[in-house]
């Protein structure tokens, strides 16, 4: 019914307005409780009725009881109307808009990506790619040399990319397990009959007999190392010459695995063997703790998460990821250090004159791999520029 | 002392807290402005009194559980000079009373002093046998003690509107000089008895809530959603509710005239024609100014007021 366009309720209105107004109110007038918790629909129906003969009568009682009442009607029907028929339209129609713009967006991201970096995939991937050739102008000659090596070993005849099953080793994360052995050390090792090709096997391999050396032992170990370092190289030379071959359609886990070998040695100091170890593990993962202080990890951008199994499971209070350097600190001076993207772990016990931390860690600050801080919650801050082998505290 | 010994003492000297009581005290939180279970269940039964004067124990009983007895237990200690609870009392309702003062004036400096003035008469100016006596002692719980607000600030409203339009409204002539003007002649109505008569008829044989409705809509010009509110229904029911009204009540007065001796044609036209001089009637009422007494709540009469 729309208000005052009704010719009958016109009518009714001039005949009986005047009526109403001489009408006398039955009663004292009520007093602000039950006026209250009439408009609270409060009241007993006795009380309720009552009042309601008293309210027919009494003008000043309306006015009253219609001045406290919360809103305005104008301020009801705002909320309740327009923005709702808004908000449906809005939503309906922004999320089918939105999806199309993300899809497209997506695309065309993917495809100027692939055209950059592999101009020429389109047709036949030419003998001189340059990803592996790019790798190896940063590495030093030897590795230049293994690189241009593998290159050189590459299959000659190439096949059109859209003929080419998509290699899954190289889009897939490898499925690996972690180990632990009595020192306390924790390595990846690739399970048995997956998906992992042979070469990056290979390299898992190598990684799981190269644990990261603690700061007693890393001198002994430097030769092996470095040894070690020049077959990571080739493995992950390999790895990305077999991505060269698999057509146009490169996953975002292949052109990470190329940055993650190209970039982090020479802007972060990363070594070989830190710089591949980075690269097998596709792409650098994101971090997170889990409420119970779990340490997790996501290599799909956090959708879904995975718990590190570290030995002892000791509850973290925070994690720190530079690359493939990852810190993680918690309850009593626990610090356990990740030099590949949480793929082997170290347990690290700063100490000062045989002093060590025994504090519940509450931050860790790296600007590199070398050069970090840790606060306790005692206030004290230990520090260290050698990659947490000495530490120093303030 | 512990909970066992209390217990066992007020059974000794028969104030033993009904469970239901015991559990609203604990609901109240009034312990935390000291005061006792005793003087909770004093409290209620005072309520009560107030409210139910004749009922029995256990209809006072389910009365009790309607209380809004958190509310009740901050102002009464409020109203006692509790400084804890004056504490709480503002951090609560400082700014939002004067937000609601506000609404109410529709300016903000009219607001303010609405609210201030309210204020003093919840912390109290007045004294009875030397005790400070706040408003904040009249509230009894059945609805909440923001909704009381509400309603006190309007009714303050009201009672100081009325004041000011009577005292403005001679300035406003001695103003315009209009002082001495002829006092306004009574409108003149041919209204016809009997239309009078069986409208009035019509109009008491309606509910409560119908004349409610009526006089809301056509008196007042409410909208129908505030109607709606009011009544705690949806806007469509008030709606519909009037527009069944409306076609009742014609059909009721004609029946009535048609019962008074009245042809259908004199009463169709006893309609058409009075409709006017009612109109005339309602303008001259509606702009007629009329003060009741104030809201007491002992016993003052509406008509009193000139309603």
């Amino acid at each position: 019914m729309k208000e005052g366009t009704n010719p009958d309720v016109d009518e009714i209105r001039k005949l009986v307005s005047g009526r109403l107004k001489k009408a006398v109110a039955d009663g004292p007038h009520p007093d602000p409780n039950l006026l209250a918790a009439f408009a609270e629909n409060a009241l007993p129906d006795a009380a309720r009725k009552q009042l309601l003969q008293h309210l027919g009568g009494c003008s000043d009682c309306r006015e009253i009881l219609y001045l406290a009442m919360p809103d305005s009607a104008v301020a009801q029907k705002v909320p309740s109307f327009q923005p709702r028929r808004f908000s449906v339209f809005t939503w309906r129609w922004g999320t089918v808009a939105a999806s199309i713009a993300i899809a497209t967006a997506l695309f065309v991201t993917a495809r100027h990506k692939t055209t950059a970096l592999y101009p020429d995939q389109k047709a036949v991937v030419a003998p001189s790619a340059p990803a592996p050739a790019q790798i190896a102008r940063n590495d030093g000659p030897l590795d230049r040399d293994r690189v241009q090596s593998v290159q050189n070993e590459r299959p000659v005849n190439r096949v059109p990319a859209k003929t080419v099953p998509e290699p899954k080793h190289m889009t897939a994360r490898p499925k690996t397990e972690l180990a632990f052995d009595s020192s306390g050390q924790v390595h990846m090792r690739p399970q048995a009959g997956g998906n992992t090709v042979q070469d990056e096997g290979a390299a898992a391999k190598l990684e799981h007999n190269h644990p990261v050396e603690s700061a007693k032992n890393a001198t002994e170990h430097a030769k092996d190392r470095n040894l070690n370092d020049r077959k990571l190289i080739d493995a992950v030379a390999v790895s990305a010459g077999a991505a060269q071959v698999s057509g146009e359609k490169q996953t975002a886990a292949d052109l990470n695995l190329k940055k993650a070998v190209a970039m982090p040695r020479t802007a972060q100091g990363y070594s070989g063997p830190q710089a591949a170890a980075a690269a097998l593990s596709a792409v650098l993962p994101q971090w997170k703790l889990s409420a119970d202080g779990a340490l997790q990890r996501s290599f799909n951008s956090g959708r879904t998460w995975q718990n590190v199994a570290i030995a002892n499971q000791p509850s973290f209070r925070v994690v720190s990821a530079l690359g493939p350097e990852v810190w993680a600190g918690g309850n009593a001076g626990v610090l356990y250090h990740s030099a590949d993207s949480g793929q082997n772990w170290t347990r690290i016990e700063p100490a000062v004159s045989g002093q060590k931390l025994t504090a519940d860690i509450t931050h860790i600050e790296f600007s590199d791999a070398l050069n970090g801080s840790v606060t306790a919650a005692n206030g004290e801050v230990w520090t260290t520029a050698d990659g947490g082998q000495s530490w120093q505290r303030k | 002392m512990s909970a066992n010994d209390q217990r066992h003492r007020e059974r000794s000297s028969g104030l033993a807290l009904d469970p239901v009581v015991a559990d609203l005290y604990q609901k109240s939180k009034a312990a935390e402005f000291n005061i006792s279970s005793t003087g909770f269940a004093t409290l209620l039964e005072e309520v009560s009194a107030k409210d139910i004067p004749e009922a029995s124990h256990s209809e006072r009983l389910e009365q009790y559980k309607t209380l809004r007895v958190d509310d009740l237990i901050l102002a009464r200690a409020c109203a006692g000079g509790n400084e804890r609870a004056w504490e709480a009392f503002m951090l609560r309702f400082r700014e939002k009373l004067y937000d609601v003062a506000r609404q109410i004036t529709r300016e903000d400096s009219a607001g303010r002093e609405l609210a201030d003035s309210v204020y003093t008469d919840l912390y109290g100016t007045k004294t009875r046998e030397g005790e400070r006596v706040s408003k904040l002692s009249s509230y009894r719980g059945r609805g909440s003690l923001e909704g009381w607000l509400r309603t006190v600030l309007a009714q303050e409203y009201v009672n100081t509107y009325r004041k000011q339009r009577r005292l403005v409204s001679l300035d406003g002539e001695s103003e315009e000089g209009a002082q001495f003007s002829a006092a306004a002649s009574e409108p003149v109505t041919v209204a016809e008895p009997r239309l009078e008569a069986a409208i009035d008829d019509v109009l008491r044989s309606l509910s409560p809530e119908d004349r409610f409705v009526l006089a809301s809509y056509f008196l007042d010009q409410r909208t129908l959603a505030q109607i709606a509110r009011a009544l705690s229904v949806h806007e469509s029911t008030i709606s519909r509710k009037i527009e069944k009204l409306t076609k009742n009540i014609r059909k009721q007065v004609l029946k009535n005239l048609l019962g008074r001796g009245m042809s259908r044609r004199q009463a169709e036209e006893a309609l058409s024609v009075d409709i006017r001089d009612l109109a005339l009637d309602i303008r001259a009422s509606l702009t007629q100014d009329s003060l009741p007494p104030a809201f007491s709540g002992k016993g003052a009469k509406a008509g009193e007021g000139g309603n």
